[in-house]
């Protein structure tokens, strides 16, 4: 009997020592590949501050990340501009292909749509309607500059929650005008996305951000390796993490300017 | 000096046939495990078929539905193809286990010991359920080995994950195996009941969305368009589609369906399939 139930256990043992053998085993080739290029490369649009800069001592969040995560896994990190990027409205004509790059940065918004093609590594930064103004929200009435910009939140929907909630509303053409503006004293308060919000208050001392209702719209960015690439993604998805643990993400997001905001705007 | 009243009889004999309830239960149970556990044959096909369709079927397929071009939707689900059939390869193992298990009935007919089973004092109703449990237990379990490739497919399982999880592979283990022992009471043979339950298991497995999604950002209408309306049709008829999707939602948590219908149509595969069982097995 004690035989029979030893051998019994043997043998499941057995299965589940393969099955979790098996289970080690490497998925695909992506990351095989780009070690034995020593490159990383990644496609990213020419300018998207503060994620992608175009600057060489302040590249931008996202690559400075990247740039850590290729040197961790001692890689170099080999940045493919794109002019296209961004500013098609349907992005298969970016024409961003894997055989460009094998990480795609700089406003990957991390959706369930971008995630039928890409899979994603949420950085932690957010885009939405933001509020720029002096301690309270603005009193009804206030004269309110909107900076829409090309992040491609939903503007209808900002228009009619700023004219429901009393505010008249001025069309700003770059987050320098509203800047100006502000110091000017021609607008009580702005309204842009948050990486263009904080461009505007980093230039108007006294002024802070609040996010505007979640309604609407907010979505959060990362960096995008392609859908199937398993063994690269877990690997930079394991630098990300180590990079969190010591620090170095916490640096980079003083280093430009990412700070917290406040979840929702007093309004 | 006490004196026993009826009612204290009939509660003593009530008490001793529970106890015999239970233990026969219990018996019959652990028959079907320990049977199970010995028939190297079962517990290969529990290990080589995850083996086969995850790292064999889906790292094949794999580069047939990776992003190629940034904005082009090749594959609908925001998940790898290994991360899809992942869940699906799970109801895959409990499906032929449970299925298989039933051929037990066919066995225990062949060699007598049904009718000596019958003939003791257990309910037919409990005698039904015990073997259905110890089934429904060993396809379980041989559903909790393919998690074992969770690592490689990709899916992070949480503790949480596999609690819930093992109560719906616990409730489609139940109603498959009561299915299984439909099929068997009909089947005298055994080579009749492999083939049968073949004929069975891979059209419910085939059609129950475990390969191929129908996109749920899609309408009606749509889904029509890309699929034939006959094969629409079918996956939305086969339970097996709703038992896989909940596994899904479990497991990668992504819903082809209303979630609540899932484990709905679990717990009536389970009780609908155990009745149907019942009244096959009392009639014969």
């Amino acid at each position: 009997m004690a035989r029979g139930l030893k051998s019994d256990l043997i043998a499941l043992g057995v299965m589940v020592a393969l099955l979790g053998g098996a289970s080690m085993l490497q998925p695909d080739t992506s990351l095989q590949l780009v070690e034995r290029s020593g490159v990383l490369r990644v496609c990213v649009p020419q300018s998207f501050p503060p994620l992608v800069n175009d600057n060489r001592t302040n590249p931008g969040f996202d690559i400075s990340i990247l740039e850590e995560i290729a040197k961790r896994s001692n890689l170099r990190l080999s940045t493919n501009v794109s002019a296209t990027m961004g500013r098609d409205f349907n992005p298969a004509n970016w024409r961003i292909t894997r055989a460009q790059c094998e990480v795609v940065a700089g406003g990957v918004v991390t959706s369930v749509m971008t995630r039928s093609f890409l899979e994603t590594i949420d950085t932690g930064i957010e885009n939405g309607w933001v509020m720029i103004s002096k301690g309270a929200a603005p009193a009804k009435g206030a004269r309110i500059g909107v900076y829409p910009g090309f992040a491609g939140l939903d503007r209808l929907k900002l228009s009619t929650y700023l004219r429901d909630s009393g505010y008249q509303i001025a069309l700003a053409s770059s987050p320098e005008a509203v800047v100006q503006e502000l110091k000017a004293g021609q607008y009580d308060a702005a309204v842009a996305s948050s990486l263009d919000a904080l461009q505007v208050v980093s230039a108007s001392p006294g002024y802070s951000t609040n996010w505007l209702p979640e309604s609407l719209g907010r979505f959060a960015f990362g960096l995008g390796l392609w859908k199937g690439d398993v063994t690269l993604k877990r690997r930079v998805l394991s630098a990300w993490r180590a990079m969190q643990q010591d620090g170095f993400v916490a640096q980079q997001r003083a280093r430009y300017g990412l700070i917290e905001m406040p979840k929702t705007a007093g309004l | 000096m006490s004196v026993s009243t009826v009612e204290d009889q009939d509660e003593s004999e009530s008490a001793a046939l529970l106890r015999v309830i239970v233990g026969g239960v219990y018996a019959i149970w652990l028959r079907e495990v320990k049977r199970a556990l010995r028939d190297r044959g079962q517990l290969f096909g529990g290990f080589s078929r995850p083996i086969l369709w995850v790292i064999i079927m889906g790292v094949g397929l794999n580069p047939y539905f990776r992003g190629e071009v940034y904005g082009e939707v090749r594959f609908v689900v925001p998940y790898t193809y290994l991360q899809f059939i992942f869940p699906a390869v799970i109801a895959l193992n409990i499906l032929y286990t449970s299925v298989q298990a039933a051929v037990s009935v066919i066995w225990d007919r062949e060699f007598g010991f049904l009718r000596e089973v019958l003939v003791s004092p257990m309910p037919r109703p409990m005698i039904l359920f015990a073997k259905v449990l110890g089934g429904a237990t060993v396809a379980m379990f041989h559903g909790s080995m393919a998690i074992l490739l969770s690592y490689f497919a990709d899916v992070p399982i949480s503790t949480g994950d596999i609690l819930s999880g093992l109560g719906l592979m616990f409730l489609m283990a139940f109603g498959l195996t009561s299915l299984g022992v439909i099929i068997a009471n009909r089947i005298r043979s055994f080579e009749g009941f492999g083939v049968f339950s073949n004929a069975v298991i891979l059209p419910l497995y085939f059609t129950s969305s475990s390969v191929f999604p129908l996109d749920p950002a899609l309408t009606a209408a749509q889904t029509r368009v890309v699929y034939p309306d006959w094969l629409v049709r079918v996956v939305e008829l086969n339970p097996l589609t709703y038992a896989v999707d909940a596994l899904r939602g479990n497991f990668i948590h992504f819903y082809q369906f209303d979630p609540r219908i899932g484990p709905l149509v679990l717990l009536a595969m389970a009780v609908g399939f155990f009745t149907i069982a019942l009244i096959e097995f009392r009639r014969n």
